[in-house]
C-alpha cells in the first residue's frame, strides 16, 4: 500500500510534492501544500504560483470569490496537472489531477497583495475524496501521519 | 537533479525553517525568507523582493524554500 508520510511543521500539518503542468510549462517544481480538512477546496496559493512562475495570468476561467482568513480570494482553474509525492519506501507517487485551483486576490492593493502572497498552498477534503485518499492523523507519533490509498 | 532529490533538498530546508523557527521569528518578524541548503539566502517584506534577491545571486526561486516569518500565529 502506498503511504506519503506527513510532517509537522510549526504546528502545521505540511506534504511536499512536485508540480508537473507542462500545459504551462511548470515541470517538476516543489511545493509545501497545508493539508486543511477545514477547506473544502485545494490549491496553489498565489505566492507559490509566483515562486515556480506558473503563468496566473493565462488562467481564465475563475470560481466564485471564496474568503479565506478573512480575505477574499479568486479561485482560478488549471488544465490538467500532476503532483508527485514521495512515499515512506523512498519513491515517487504521481496523482493526475483532471483540473486544480490557484488562488489570487480579489483585491488589487498592496496589502491584499501581500496578504494572498503569505497565504499557503492548501490540500483540503476535495483531493482527498477524489483521488480516494484516506488521512491519517495522530500529532503524537510520526509514523501515525501519512495519506494512504482508501482499500 | 533527480526528481526525487530536489523533494528531499526542498524538505531538508523546511526542515531547517521548522529547527530555528523560534529564532527565525525573533529575527524576520512580517518578512518572507528563503532557504537553501540550510541557509537563508534571501529576504523581503514582499514576495518579489525575495524572488528579486534569489535571481541577483543566481539561485533559483522556484526550487528554493520560501516561508513568509510571522509571530502572529495563522489560523487558517
Amino acid at each position: 500500500m502506498i503511504r506519503i508520510p506527513l510532517m509537522f511543521v510549526d504546528n502545521q500539518v505540511r506534504v511536499n510534492a512536485l508540480l508537473y503542468a507542462p500545459n504551462y510549462r511548470v515541470t517538476y517544481k516543489p511545493i509545501s501544500f497545508i493539508i486543511d480538512t477545514g477547506s473544502p477546496k485545494s490549491f496553489l496559493s498565489e505566492g507559490e504560483a509566483l515562486r515556480i512562475n506558473f503563468p496566473l495570468n493565462s488562467l481564465t476561467i475563475s470560481e466564485p470569490i471564496i474568503r479565506m482568513g478573512g480575505s477574499k480570494y479568486h479561485l482560478f482553474t488549471t488544465k490538467p496537472i500532476s503532483l508527485l509525492f514521495k512515499t515512506d519506501d523512498k519513491k515517487l507517487h504521481k496523482i493526475n489531477l483532471e483540473k486544480f485551483s490557484v488562488s489570487k486576490a480579489s483585491k488589487k492593493t498592496d496589502e491584499a497583495k501581500r496578504e494572498s502572497h503569505n497565504f499557503p498552498s492548501i490540500i483540503g477534503t476535495d483531493f482527498f475524496i477524489i483521488n480516494n485518499l484516506v488521512l491519517h492523523f495522530n500529532p503524537n507519533k510520526q509514523e501515525e501521519m501519512f495519506i494512504c490509498e482508501n482499500k | 537533479m533527480q526528481h526525487l532529490e530536489l523533494l528531499n533538498k526542498f524538505e531538508e530546508d523546511m526542515n531547517f525553517f521548522n529547527k530555528n523557527s523560534k529564532k527565525l521569528k525573533e529575527k524576520y518578524d512580517e518578512k518572507f525568507i528563503a532557504i537553501k541548503d540550510n541557509e537563508i539566502v534571501a529576504v523581503g517584506t514582499i514576495m518579489e523582493e525575495v524572488i528579486k534577491n534569489l535571481e541577483l545571486k543566481k539561485i533559483d526561486p522556484s526550487g528554493t524554500f520560501i516561508q513568509f516569518i510571522s509571530k502572529t500565529k495563522i489560523i487558517l
